[in-house]
């Protein structure tokens, strides 16, 4: 996943629990492992492939949220990532020549992905030249799965943070856990958030993980799928406070897709109880009028 | 995500600017300076408590973490080599008897038996802590991987590998290193826990002497105890950002 993790709270059990998990994550769902879940299903050119059952459940989830959220959030875009650059760990992502234009997105988005799931062997069939890449969205998914668990295994309070996607939970009289919201082109945070007893809170932003062609063009790993270039509307970061982190995740991604002017109204759509922060290019932070609950200002000096 | 990520594999770890809160052992990282701009260190400077609960227990029946004493902070600059061979660290607390404490990080590769391939990684943090036979909750809970050049801080939470608070006294942290293949080097510091601050430096000295031909690999290794307080709960835990 290309992160660092803060576990917070939990014991050494509960500690170990979730970095197992996260590790299992990582194993199956990296890109850029030949042996993992995702690699074989990509490379197996529509064959069905036997996964492991985090990975047929995580995939139906990803592709719950495609429906929903007709298309805006794609986990199939691999081949794009590649197409730019972003084809190895980004640690060792460096300039890459010019991409090539992306082909053309037929209108209306063209027929479906056929996407086969089969949660009973399982298995897992893409039709042929579909590659999925579950990245950041797998991410949140992990660590709200690691943190259920905590929670059902009678934790009464955890925070797990998995670069910057956290969720967090704690008892009703239990102090709030207080986190802030980065700001990417300031070193005061954009906001101090402290949080309802269950929580989850993720963050997309077009300024980490971004490279540059040799043509000079910067490149960030947030595809829009409806021209498979870098996103590029207004906003450079948006984070999302939900119920669920994987969901957070979605959609703080369709905000930076959106933009700061379509993306709150298309968030309230999709789910009215999220909170949101936006900051836009040129530095201007906008939040949900809802978000004042948990706001707390700036953050201390 | 790719081995970079085995980050996760670490136990609490690590983000920039975060402040130290709630649990045991915290390692933060300073970005380096090229990307610090962006960071929010300034906005919210640690203010570490005496870490609730929770370190990290050797055994999964390891009774519940007592609180320590306070918290101490031990920071370095870390540079990675370029060669082969190298770049792997350990950094762990023994009492002053030279008896084991605990492990506060140890480079992933060297923690999960890399070793066997490698036997002169990391040789004296293996043979005092016995590594080869650490629990895996513990090999879990302190291996993470090799860690970007730039300053890294550690918190220990001062409890012992079980999750006990250890007595008040003198303590000797230790930082050590392979430079390429058996050189290492070995930085060792004395912090005294107890009812008043206390910072400390530490010396090093290269194994073999010529080992300092290699590189340096870690520097400005510093230890800072700050007695025990209430856990603030104001404190920033972490910062959520795009990644």
């Amino acid at each position: 996943m290309g992160t660092t993790v803060l576990v917070a709270g939990l014991d050494a059990t509960g500690q170990a629990a979730v970095l197992g998990l996260l590790r299992e994550a990582e194993r199956i769902f990296s890109r850029f492992t030949a042996d993992s879940d995702t690699s074989r299903v990509n490379a197996a050119a529509g064959r069905p492939t036997r996964v492991s059952p985090l990975f047929t459940a995580a995939l139906a989830e990803a592709c719950a949220h495609q429906a929903a959220s007709g298309g805006l959030f794609d986990p199939f875009l691999a081949a794009d990532l590649v197409r730019l650059g972003y084809d190895r760990d980004f640690a060792a992502v460096r300039s890459v020549p010019a991409a090539p234009a992306a082909p053309p997105r037929p209108a209306g988005g063209g027929a479906p992905p056929r996407v086969r799931i089969d949660h009973g062997v399982p298995e897992v069939a893409l039709s042929p030249g579909l590659a999925v890449d579950l990245g950041g969205f797998v991410k949140g998914w992990a660590v709200q799965r690691a943190a259920g668990e905590r929670m059902r295994a009678g934790a009464p309070r955890g925070l797990i943070d998995a670069g910057g996607d956290i969720a967090a939970w704690r008892g009703p009289g239990g102090a709030p856990w207080r986190i802030g919201v980065e700001h990417p082109l300031d070193t005061a945070p954009a906001g101090v958030l402290a949080l309802p007893p269950v929580a989850a809170v993720a963050t997309s932003s077009v300024v980490r993980r971004g490279w540059r062609d040799t043509a000079g063009a910067r490149l960030h790993h947030i595809v829009d799928p409806r021209t498979g270039a870098p996103a590029d509307s207004d906003c450079l970061q948006a984070t999302v406070l939900a119920a669920d982190l994987a969901a957070a995740e979605v959609y703080a991604t369709c905000l930076v897709l959106l933009g700061t002017g379509d993306g709150p109204a298309w968030l309230a759509g999709r789910d009215p109880a999220a909170a949101w922060i936006t900051v836009d290019r040129d530095g201007r932070v906008r939040r949900s009028a809802d978000l004042d609950l948990h706001h707390e200002g700036a953050a201390r000096p | 995500m790719s081995d970079r990520s085995i980050r996760l594999v670490v136990p609490l770890v690590v983000v920039t600017g975060v402040a130290a809160v709630a649990t045991g052992t915290h390692a933060l990282h300073s970005e380096p300076a090229a990307t610090a701009a962006f960071s929010p260190q300034g906005a919210a400077a640690p203010s570490p408590g005496p870490g609730a609960p929770s370190g990290t227990a050797s055994t999964p029946a390891a009774p519940a973490a007592e609180a320590g004493l306070g918290l101490v902070r031990i920071t370095y600059r870390l540079h990675r080599l370029p060669q082969i061979a190298s770049n792997q660290i350990a950094v762990w607390i023994e009492d002053a008897n030279g008896g084991y404490v605990r492990t506060l990080f140890a480079t992933s590769f060297t923690a999960n038996g890399g070793y066997v391939r490698r036997p002169e990684s990391l040789v004296e943090w293996r043979t005092t802590a016995e590594w080869e036979s650490a629990p895996p909750e513990e090999v879990e809970s302190v291996s993470r991987p090799a860690q970007d050049g730039g300053v890294h801080t550690l918190y220990w939470d001062g409890t012992d590998r079980t999750g006990r608070a250890v007595p008040a006294g003198d303590y000797t942290y230790h930082v050590e290193g392979n430079t390429y293949w058996e050189n290492r080097v070995l930085f060792t510091g004395t912090i005294t826990l107890g009812e008043e601050p206390h910072t400390s430096s530490a010396e090093h000295e290269y194994l073999p002497a010529a080992a300092e031909q290699d590189g340096v690999l870690v520097e400005d290794v510093t230890a800072e105890f700050s007695p025990g307080e209430p856990l603030d709960p104001s404190v920033l835990t972490t910062y959520t950002r795009g990644s």
